[in-house]
C-alpha cells in the first residue's frame, strides 16, 4: 500500500513508520502569523511585568495591603458612622441624603446621556456598515464579479468600502474618555454633548464594524437571487439587507447598550453632570466614603441596563 | 403526481405586526425621547461658542501636521518629541500588556466556573460522592460567582482607578489592578457565555468513550471555544491599550497625560502626534486581528 | 486483538421524552463478536436504540444489559470503565476541528487517565503513541493526515479520523450511528466494508444504525427494523422479505 506524502510525492509505506511521523510532523501546516502574534505579544507581556515601570519585585510588596486595609478601615467608612457604633437609621439617613441631594438626578443623568449616545451610534453605523461591507459595496453586489465589469468601477467601489473601513477604525481608534475631554473644550462645560458626542462617535465605529460583518456573513442565496433578476442596489439594501441584518444589528445594539451606560458615568468626571461629576466632586474633597457610595450607585445603573441588554437580546434572539 | 388525500391542515399563523423586533425599536424610539427631553438638551448646545469655534478650528487644523518636533522652547537635554512619543506608547502598552495578563489569569477559571456548562455537569448525580451538599451548594456557589463577576464588571476602570488610587497611592499596582479587575469581569462573563454556546458534540463523545466530566469539559468543550476566545482576548488587548491611555488622565504616565498637557497648553500639534500613534496601533491591530481570523478561525 | 468482544441485551427497554414514547418496549439480545444493524425511515428511534447501548441515553423503563451488567446500576466509576470498551462514532462525529488529526485520536483514550496524563498526552504525545495512531491511519487510508487541522478534511476523511478514535480507545464494541449519511454512493459502500472489516480483523462487537437499506441487505448479517420507535422485525438478513423492507418504509413513499 502506498500513500501520497504531504508534498505530493508518493512515500512507500515500507519506510519506517517512525521516520514517516517524523516527516509529517515537520510538514504539519502552521500559522507564521499566529505564531509571531502569540510570540510578540507574550514576550511583551514578560517584558512588561519586568520593566522598570512595573518591577513585579515591587509589585508584589506586602505594604500595600496594609494600605489597602486602613483605607478600608477608615476612609470607606460612612460619615456618620466613624467611631460610631453601627446605626442602621444613621446609614440609612446618609445613603437617602445623597441619593436626594445629587444621586437619583445624576443616575438618571447618566442613563439619559447613554440613551440618546447609543441611538445616535445606532443610526449613524447602520448606512456606514453598509458601506462597508465589501459584498454589498462591490461594483457587483452579490454577484461574482463577472470579468466585463470597468476596472474604474472595481476601484472605485473598492475605495468606498475601504474607506468606509478606515473610517470606523478611526472612529473607534480614540477612547471616549479623550474624545469627550477635547469636545468639552469646544463645545463649552456643564452641556450633555461633549459626553454624547464621544459616547456616539466611539460606539458608531465598534458598531459600523460589527455590522458590516453581519452583512458580510448573511446568507448569500437569497441576495443572490434578488440580484441576479435586476434589484438595484438600493432595493437589494432595503428589501434583501435591512431586514435580513436588522436582527443581529440590534443585538450588537444592546450589547454596545450596556458599556455605553458604565462609560457615561465615567465621562461626568470631566464635567458633564453625570454620575462622574459628583464622584470627582467628592474626591476632590477627599470624602471617600461619598465616592464609593456614587460608584456603588453607578453599578446600579449599570447592572439595571445589563438587565435590560439581556432581556432585550433574550428576545430579539427569539 | 402527489394525491390529495393528505390534509396540509391550517397555515401557521402569520407573525403579529409587533414582533419582539418592532416592539424594541419602538421601545428605543421612546426611550430616546425621554431622555432628550429629561435631560434638556437641545440642537442649540451642539453650537460651539466663539473662543470654542477658534479652538475646534485650530484643533483640526493641526490633525494633519502632527508635531516632530517640540511647539515650545524646551531645556536643553530634552529628548526629542518623537522619542517622548514613543516612550508614552511604549508605557501605555506596559500597562496594557500586564494589565490585561492579570485579568485573563483571573478571568479565565472564574469564567468556566461561570458557566452553565460546567456546572451541569457537577450537578451531584446519584452515586456520587456528597451529592446531597453539592446538590444545595453548587447552585449557592453558582450565583455567588455569577454576582462577584457581574461587580467586578459593572465597575469602570475609572472608577477602579479611583478608588485604587486613593487606598494604594500613584503606583504601577493600583494601574494595573484598575485595568485587571473590570477586564476579569468582562473575561470571566465572556468565557462562560463563549463556553456555553460551544457545540457539545465533541465532549459527548469523550463522555461516552468512559472519560470523566472534568475531562469531557477540558478536552472536548474547551478546545471548540478556545478559538472564539482567543479572537475576543485578541480585542480586548485594544481595549485595554485605550483604558491604559486614559489612565494617563488621573497622573499615570501613559498616552492620556501627555495628551492633557499638550492640549491644556494648546500644543495641539504636539496633541496630534499622541493621537495618531494611538490610532496607527489601533489600526495594525485591526489588520493583524484581521489576518489571523481569515487564517485560523474555524469555518 | 481485543480482550473480548462484548454482547448487549435490551429488555423491554422503553424511552419517553417529554411525554412522548420515542421506543417502546424493545427487547433483543447481541451476541459477543456479532455485526447488527438497526434499519429504518428517519426519526424511528435507531439514535435513541443505539445510544442506549453505551447508557448516553438512559432507559425510561426496561432493562439494559451489556455483558451481563445492568447499566442502570452501575455507579459512576463502573459506568466510566465499561464505557472504556465501547468505542462510539457519532453521526456528526464529535471531533474538534480546530485540533489536529493525531489530538483528535489520541482522546479516545483518554477515559482511563488521570489529570495530568491527559494534559500531557494532548499537548505532548509521545512517540510511541504518534506511532501507534499513524499506523491506525494508515489502515483507514489516511496516514499523511497525521498532523493537519481536522477541519482542513473532507467529510470523508473525518469519518474516518472518528473511526480510528474509537479504535484507538482498543474497544470490544463499536457503535456507528448513520455512519454513511455524509457519504456518496460509492464511499458508503467502501465505508461500511471497512467497519464490518474492522470488527472482523479485531473480533469486536459491531452495532449500525442506518438510513439506507439496500447497502445494509447486502453487507449487513443481522438487520433490526425499527419504525416508530417499534421493533418491526429482527432477523438473519436473508429471512426478511421485501415486503417486510416495503411496510417499513411504506409512510415515505405514499405520494409517489
Amino acid at each position: 500500500m502506498s500513500a501520497r506524502g504531504v508534498n505530493g510525492a508518493s512515500v512507500s509505506a515500507n519506510s519506517t513508520s517512525a521516520a514517516r511521523v517524523q516527516d509529517l510532523w515537520r510538514a504539519r501546516p502552521r500559522s507564521k502569523l499566529l505564531r509571531a502574534t502569540c510570540w510578540s505579544l507574550g514576550l511583551w507581556t514578560l517584558y512588561a511585568w519586568f520593566s522598570p515601570e512595573i518591577g513585579l519585585m515591587d509589585f508584589l510588596d506586602g505594604r500595600r495591603f496594609s494600605n489597602l486595609g486602613r483605607f478600608v478601615e477608615t476612609e470607606l467608612v460612612p460619615f456618620p458612622l466613624r467611631g460610631e457604633p453601627l446605626s442602621l437609621a444613621a446609614l440609612s439617613t446618609w445613603v437617602a441624603d445623597i441619593w436626594n441631594r445629587i444621586g437619583m438626578q445624576s443616575t438618571l443623568a447618566t442613563l439619559q446621556i447613554s440613551i440618546i449616545a447609543i441611538v445616535i451610534a445606532g443610526a449613524a453605523a447602520l448606512p456606514l456598515s453598509m458601506f462597508a461591507a465589501r459584498n454589498l459595496a462591490a461594483s457587483t453586489p452579490f454577484e461574482n464579479p463577472s470579468g466585463r465589469e470597468a476596472t474604474w468601477r472595481r476601484l472605485f467601489w473598492t475605495a468606498i468600502s475601504s474607506s468606509a473601513r478606515a473610517l470606523a477604525i478611526l472612529l473607534r481608534a480614540v477612547p471616549e474618555f479623550i474624545l469627550a475631554f477635547l469636545l468639552l473644550a469646544v463645545l463649552g462645560p456643564r452641556n450633555a454633548w461633549p459626553a454624547i458626542l464621544a459616547l456616539a462617535m466611539h460606539n458608531c465605529g465598534i458598531l459600523a464594524r460589527l455590522g458590516s460583518e453581519v452583512v458580510e456573513n448573511l446568507e448569500p442565496a437569497p441576495l443572490r437571487a434578488m440580484a441576479a433578476v435586476g434589484a438595484p442596489r438600493r432595493s437589494l439594501v432595503v428589501f434583501g439587507v435591512l431586514p435580513l441584518a436588522l436582527g443581529r444589528n440590534l443585538l450588537y445594539f444592546f450589547y454596545r447598550f450596556e458599556t455605553c451606560v458604565r462609560e457615561a458615568t465615567v465621562l461626568g468626571m470631566l464635567g458633564v453632570l453625570s454620575l462622574g461629576y459628583w464622584i470627582q466632586d467628592a474626591r476632590a474633597k477627599q470624602y471617600y466614603d461619598e465616592v464609593f457610595l456614587l460608584v456603588l450607585f453607578s453599578v446600579g445603573v449599570v447592572l439595571v441596563a445589563d438587565l435590560v441588554s439581556v432581556l432585550a437580546r433574550r428576545s430579539i434572539r427569539r | 403526481m402527489a394525491s390529495h388525500s393528505h390534509n396540509p391542515g391550517p397555515l401557521p399563523a402569520r407573525p403579529g405586526p409587533f414582533g419582539a423586533r418592532r416592539t424594541w425599536l419602538l421601545a428605543i424610539a421612546l426611550a430616546a425621547l425621554w431622555a432628550a427631553h429629561g435631560l434638556g438638551v437641545t440642537l442649540s448646545g451642539l453650537v460651539p461658542s466663539g473662543s470654542g469655534l477658534n479652538i475646534l478650528g485650530e484643533f483640526l487644523g493641526a490633525s494633519l501636521s502632527p508635531a516632530w518636533d517640540y511647539e515650545v522652547v524646551v531645556p536643553e537635554g530634552t529628548v526629542a518629541l518623537p522619542w517622548k512619543v514613543l516612550d508614552a506608547l511604549r508605557r501605555t502598552l506596559i500597562f496594557a500588556a500586564s494589565g490585561l495578563s492579570l485579568a485573563l489569569l483571573l478571568g479565565f477559571p472564574l469564567g468556566i466556573v461561570a458557566s452553565t456548562a460546567w456546572w451541569k455537569n457537577h450537578k451531584g448525580a446519584r452515586g456520587e460522592r456528597f451529592h446531597l451538599l453539592k446538590r444545595w451548594l453548587n447552585p449557592t456557589l453558582f450565583v455567588g460567582i455569577r454576582t462577584g463577576i457581574a461587580l467586578l464588571r459593572s465597575i469602570h476602570e475609572v472608577l477602579w482607578a479611583v478608588l485604587l488610587l486613593a487606598a494604594l497611592g500613584l503606583n504601577s499596582f493600583s494601574a494595573v489592578c484598575a485595568i485587571a479587575l473590570p477586564f476579569a469581569g468582562t473575561f470571566a462573563k465572556v468565557f462562560s457565555d463563549i463556553l456555553d454556546e460551544a457545540p457539545r458534540d465533541s465532549a459527548d463523545v469523550l463522555r461516552a468513550s468512559g472519560a470523566t466530566e472534568a475531562q469531557a469539559f477540558l478536552f472536548g468543550l474547551l478546545p471548540r471555544a478556545l478559538p472564539d476566545m482567543a479572537a475576543y482576548a485578541f480585542y480586548r488587548f485594544e481595549c485595554a491599550v485605550r483604558s491604559s491611555a486614559v489612565l494617563g488622565f488621573f497622573g499615570y504616565p501613559t498616552l492620556g497625560y501627555f495628551i492633557k498637557l499638550a492640549f491644556d497648553n494648546k500644543r495641539y500639534h504636539e496633541v496630534w502626534s499622541y493621537l495618531w500613534s494611538l490610532i496607527v496601533l489601533v489600526f495594525v491591530l485591526e489588520a493583524i486581528s484581521g489576518a489571523l481570523r481569515r487564517r485560523v478561525v474555524v469555518r | 486483538m481485543s480482550p473480548r468482544a462484548l454482547s448487549f441485551e435490551l429488555r423491554a427497554a422503553e424511552i419517553v421524552f417529554d411525554g412522548q414514547r420515542g421506543l417502546g418496549g424493545l427487547s433483543l439480545e447481541i451476541h459477543p463478536g456479532e455485526t447488527v444493524a438497526f434499519v429504518g425511515p428517519s426519526g424511528a428511534g435507531k439514535t435513541s436504540a443505539l445510544r442506549l447501548l453505551n447508557g448516553m441515553q438512559s432507559a425510561t423503563s426496561g432493562q439494559v444489559l451489556v455483558d451481563g451488567q445492568e447499566l442502570a446500576h452501575l455507579a459512576p466509576k463502573e459506568r466510566r470503565a465499561l464505557r472504556q470498551t465501547i468505542g462510539y462514532v457519532p453521526q456528526g462525529f464529535g471531533l474538534v476541528p480546530n485540533m489536529r488529526v493525531a489530538q483528535n485520536v489520541l482522546a479516545g483514550r483518554l477515559g482511563g487517565m488521570g489529570f495530568w496524563q491527559s494534559m500531557r498526552a494532548t499537548l505532548r504525545p509521545k512517540k510511541d503513541e504518534l506511532e501507534e495512531i499513524h499506523s491506525l491511519l494508515l489502515r483507514l487510508g489516511i496516514e499523511e493526515k497525521l498532523f493537519q487541522r481536522v477541519d482542513s478534511l473532507s467529510g470523508g476523511e473525518q469519518q474516518r479520523v472518528a473511526i480510528a478514535r474509537a479504535l484507538y480507545q482498543e474497544p470490544s464494541a463499536l457503535l456507528a450511528d448513520e455512519p454513511l449519511s455524509a457519504l456518496d454512493p460509492s464511499r458508503a459502500r467502501e465505508t461500511l466494508e471497512l467497519l464490518s472489516g474492522l470488527a472482523q480483523e479485531r473480533g469486536l462487537t459491531l452495532v449500525l444504525s442506518l438510513h439506507d437499506i439496500r447497502l445494509a441487505r447486502e453487507l449487513l448479517p443481522r438487520l433490526v427494523g425499527l419504525r416508530d420507535g417499534e421493533k418491526q422485525f429482527d432477523s438473519p438478513t436473508g429471512e426478511i422479505s421485501d415486503e417486510a423492507i416495503r411496510a417499513l418504509y411504506e409512510l415515505e413513499s405514499a405520494g409517489f
